[in-house]
């Protein structure tokens, strides 16, 4: 498997030091660790959403951290999707129009929006939210509403997601349908780094990078265990074993 | 997407949409009325002028008059085109009645004509040239209304009857400003009439395409030829129609800068605020890729609609709101053949206009790319600026903005008003600042009629002061060796002083000052020296003042002493009364006195000359002042809403949390009419300031393009510095009590679940 993204020496306000890591194309990779560690700034430096102090951060041969704003804004919307734990999305348009708003702007013209509301609606059929798609998003449930953000950050193929603690606003049940469908995504090919400190969400993934102090104190690798009760305990144990 | 999204926005946001709209629609509608009403003016001014074929040069004269030298000179001229001598018989005011209405009060020259041969027509209302049978007569349009007069109608004169046949659009007179009024009869009733009044000519000249005017007055005082009244050209005929509602019109004009810049800064106020209201959808758009155009395109789409509707709303309300405005236009001059052209001026200002608030939106929206997707999503506040230990956040200083231009929309037109209303306004057209004023004119023997006024008013015990004026003409040296002729008026010009722009009256034999158009022609400014003279005698003078004039043609000159005994071409006095005095049984009384020693002086009350000269003028602003008072608080009064609602919708979790702690809605509400103080005060302060100060350099500017200089605003201390403060406190106050009633809707345990 080839490396999508290479983090080295990355470097922000004193928050992120010298930090260092990859991630492989249809990995799924979990940042873990207490609050104020620098996990969403982590992401959000890997991202691209906000310039690194020093370090680079390459994505598919690109380094993003010396492009001007615009290029790496144009870079988040081909490469790149987004899953946030506030569910933002824009309150002027129903769930369909907001699933397919990166599209929009991505490419002009009849024929791609076309065929972007045939993506979107195969993507809320996944996620099993098609009857949903003219609602508004204060229409919907939380879970229902973090599904469409998920179906939104997957409208352009991205090469990786992010998701910055999909899980933190919803209640259990609609936590783990949450967790089910970027199980099913990785499952298809996707490349996603989550933001999370939840020890369930984390045992979905194939590899967990424990941050503290700015720094990645540990690394944990769940490739070959099977879903289940068994790999959360292993992931509980190993956390115990960082101080969590 | 976009149009869903724009409908969306303004459905979710109809009072910020509406506001806008309005603001928008407000905006375009002020400028496209003053863009129609401006065209409408110029072009029915033009249009009468042309077909009415107004002479380029005329020269008014009382006296003998050489036909044969006349015609001689035109023909030598190579400026002229055609030349013709009309007569004018100037009737006494009294001898007139017109629907039962005296005109013995009023304070125009009234008289009768016949129609022109060749040019300068008087037209009646369908701008075609008038032919008048015997017995019937046309009247000055601008009595219509005046007198209630219509067709049918009967006019006296003296023991004359004439029935109204229609009314007359005079080209050179129509304006309440000159001082004329021609009525129309045929020959033989003019020939009928002839001795109940004075035969004045006016000797008329229209020049060739392009010539220069300026030297053919000169060349024409050089010739000799009769001149002992005054000499009024195209232009200044063009100014004096155009002058009476073109000030209206400058006004409107202003009130829609004002307008502008209030729009400007609320539209600003509302996006600013909309755009920290959606600062985390801006984040979330920049974190998933949306470009900084894309996120502005959103915002701006929604102004380019509101601003669409607004343009259009505005200009059909402007093309409905003009048929009104403009009726005294088209009454006066007629209607404007330059629909099309109004039209397009009036779409070309409201583009403009629009422009101007798009690209202010434009700018606002720039503030999109301060917003850092990071930020916006953590709610972290980065490089914002605390707000904290500021006397005012930039939202209370768009409110001072908009308070204080709001009570400068609504003092400026007030004190323009005042300042026209005022008696003394006269002194910056020209006039003395005397009660009476009593005009010896186109008569013989001036000189000797003016010593015998003189001596009637020394020894009237009525009189408490007087002054004697007399004017001659004289020739002025000029630098390059050539020379003009000026109008000079000789004697004390101290006792009732005109008002001086720069300088003062004269005071020494060797002073001189100048009217400000004379001055400009002769390109001579204050300090400097001029050689005049009178019959070869020439005497040096220093210009000592320079006052504006618009009397005479506007190009006069006043001295305390000629070199020469050149003749008198006319005198003039100015009186006051003593006090207790009846100002109008005096004036009745010296017109007898004067008539029987066969002096034919006119004696007017300077305030009903005022009244009489400006009167339409001071209606209009009058109309345009009250308007501006009504829109200005309407602006305030939404304007100060929009805020407190948005104030009380930012605090909400605030206010919940005071509610939560014991704090009763009156004390909130209290709360919020302190922060408001200081904001009210600073914006009737700057609205006070900016209205009386800046006010009247503006109202300076503008009167100076209309010929009149050194304006002084006269202020009326009573509307300006009581009622219309008041006024706004009332407004402001009235806004903030309806803007603070969502505080009683705002639960004590909102503070409690979150903003979510």
């Amino acid at each position: 498997m080839s490396e999508l993204m290479v983090v080295k020496n990355l470097c922000k306000d004193g928050i992120l030091k010298e930090i260092s890591f990859a991630i492989n194309e249809g990995e799924m990779v979990a940042v873990m660790g207490p609050s104020g560690s620098g996990k969403s700034t982590l992401l959000y430096q890997v991202s691209g959403m906000d310039r690194a102090d020093s370090g680079e951060v390459w994505i598919s041969g690109t380094e993003i951290c010396s492009l001007s704003e615009d290029d790496r804004a144009r870079l988040r919307l081909e490469w790149m999707g987004f899953v946030f734990q506030q569910m933002n999305m824009l309150k002027n348009l129903n769930l369909i129009d907001n699933i397919m708003l990166p599209a929009c702007c991505l490419k002009k013209g009849k024929a791609f929006r076309k065929e972007a509301g045939d993506r979107a609606k195969a993507l809320m059929q996944k996620m099993g939210i098609e009857r949903l798609a003219q609602r508004k998003i204060t229409e919907v449930s939380g879970g229902q509403l973090q599904r469409a953000c998920i179906c939104r950050s997957m409208i352009n193929r991205p090469k990786i997601l992010f998701a910055d603690e999909p899980t933190g606003a919803l209640n259990q049940s609609a936590a783990q349908e949450v967790m089910e469908e970027f199980t099913r995504l990785n499952q298809e090919g996707a490349t996603i780094l989550i933001v999370t400190h939840d020890s369930k969400v984390a045992a979905r993934c194939a590899r967990i990078l424990y941050l503290l102090d700015g720094g990645i104190k540990g690394e944990f690798s769940l490739a070959g265990t099977p879903q289940g009760k068994d790999r959360e305990e292993k992931v509980n144990s190993w956390l115990a074993g960082m101080g969590w | 997407m976009k149009k869903r999204i724009l409908w969306n926005d303004i459905k979710g946001n109809r009072l910020l949409a509406v506001t806008t709209w309005l603001f928008m629609g407000i905006s375009a509608f002020m400028f496209a009325l003053t863009c129609f009403l401006f065209v409408s003016l110029l072009s029915s001014v033009d249009t009468l002028m042309e077909k009415a074929q107004t002479p380029d040069f005329l020269q008014m004269h009382t006296g003998e008059v050489s036909e044969a030298e006349l015609v001689r000179f035109a023909e030598e001229n190579h400026r002229v085109q055609k030349y013709q001598t009309l007569y004018f018989l100037n009737l006494e005011n009294r001898s007139i009645t017109m629907n039962g209405h005296s005109l013995a009060e009023g304070t125009q020259d009234n008289g009768v004509c016949v129609q022109s041969g060749s040019f300068d027509y008087l037209l009646d209302l369908e701008n075609e040239i008038i032919r008048v049978s015997d017995g019937e007569i046309y009247v000055p349009v601008c009595y219509r209304q005046k007198y209630d007069l219509a067709v049918g109608k009967t006019v006296q004169i003296g023991e004359n009857s004439f029935l109204i046949a229609g009314f007359l659009r005079d080209s050179q007179m129509n304006s309440m400003m000159a001082s004329s009024k021609r009525f129309l009869v045929s020959s033989s009733d003019y020939e009928r009439l002839k001795a109940a009044g004075s035969e004045e000519y006016l000797i008329e000249f229209l020049l060739q395409e392009g010539a220069d005017i300026n030297a053919f007055a000169t060349e024409y005082t050089e010739a000799g030829l009769p001149s002992n009244g005054p000499a009024i050209t195209k232009p200044l005929i063009r100014m004096m129609n155009a002058l009476s509602d073109g000030l209206m019109i400058l006004v409107i004009l202003l009130v829609s800068v004002v307008l502008l810049l209030i729009s400007m800064l609320c539209i600003r106020f509302t996006l600013l605020t909309q755009l920290e209201a959606d600062r985390k959808e801006i984040g979330m758009l920049k974190a998933i890729g949306t470009s900084k155009g894309d996120i502005r395109q959103l915002y701006y789409l929604k102004f380019l609609a509101l601003s669409g509707l607004g343009a259009v709303t505005g200009l059909l309300l402007a093309f409905v709101a003009q048929r009104f405005l403009s009726a005294q236009i088209q009454e006066l001059y007629g209607a404007s053949e330059n629909g099309l052209m109004g039209f397009l001026t009036a779409f070309a200002g409201v583009a403009l206009t629009e422009g101007i608030l798009l690209l202010s939106v434009r700018r606002t929206l720039k503030r999109t790319e301060k917003v850092s997707a990071v930020e916006a999503l953590t709610g972290r506040q980065g490089e914002r600026k605390s707000e904290k230990g500021r006397l005012l956040s930039p939202q209370h200083l768009i409110v001072v903005l908009v308070i204080g231009l709001g009570i400068f929309m609504m003092i400026f037109p007030q004190n323009l008003l005042s300042t026209i209303s005022s008696p003394r306004f006269v002194t910056y057209m020209g006039i003395g600042n005397g009660e009476i004023r009593l005009d010896l004119r186109q008569t013989d023997d001036i000189a000797g009629k003016t010593k015998q006024v003189e001596k009637l008013l020394a020894e009237d015990k009525e009189v408490e002061r007087s002054v004697t004026l007399q004017t001659a003409s004289c020739r002025v040296v000029l630098p390059d060796g050539t020379y003009t002729n000026l109008q000079v008026e000789q004697g004390s010009h101290t006792t009732f002083p005109v008002t001086y722009a720069e300088g003062e009256a004269p005071k020494e034999k060797n002073e001189i000052a100048l009217s400000y158009l004379c001055a400009n022609e002769l390109g001579v400014s204050l300090g400097d020296e001029l050689l005049l003279s009178i019959e070869e005698t020439p005497q040096e003078y220093i210009i000592c003042g320079i006052y504006s004039d618009i009397t005479n043609g506007g190009k006069t000159a006043k001295a305390v002493y000629l070199p020469g005994d050149g003749p008198v071409i006319w005198s003039v006095f100015y009186v006051s009364l003593r006090e207790g005095v009846e100002k109008n049984q005096w004036l009745s009384e010296y017109e007898r006195i004067l008539s029987e020693s066969g002096i034919s002086a006119k004696a007017v009350d300077i305030q009903e000359y005022v009244a009489d000269t400006y009167g339409q003028t001071i209606r209009e602003i009058r109309m345009a002042a009250w308007v501006a008072v009504a829109a200005a608080g309407l602006v305030m009064f939404v304007v100060v809403v929009l805020f407190t609602r948005l104030l009380v919708a930012k605090d909400r979790m605030d206010i919940s949390l005071r509610k939560a702690i014991g704090f009763t809605g009156e004390d909130i509400k209290r709360g919020y009419f302190r922060g408001y103080l200081p904001v009210l005060l600073s914006g009737i302060l700057l609205g006070m300031l900016s209205g009386n100060l800046l006010g009247e350099k503006l109202a300076g500017v503008l009167l100076k393009m209309l010929g009149a200089t050194g304006f002084r605003f006269l202020i009326d201390y009573k509307t300006v510095g009581v009622c219309i403060p008041v006024l706004a406190v009332i407004t402001v106050f009235c806004a903030i009590l309806l803007g603070l009633k969502e505080i009683k809707n705002i639960r004590a345990f909102e503070c409690c679940m979150g903003k979510e």
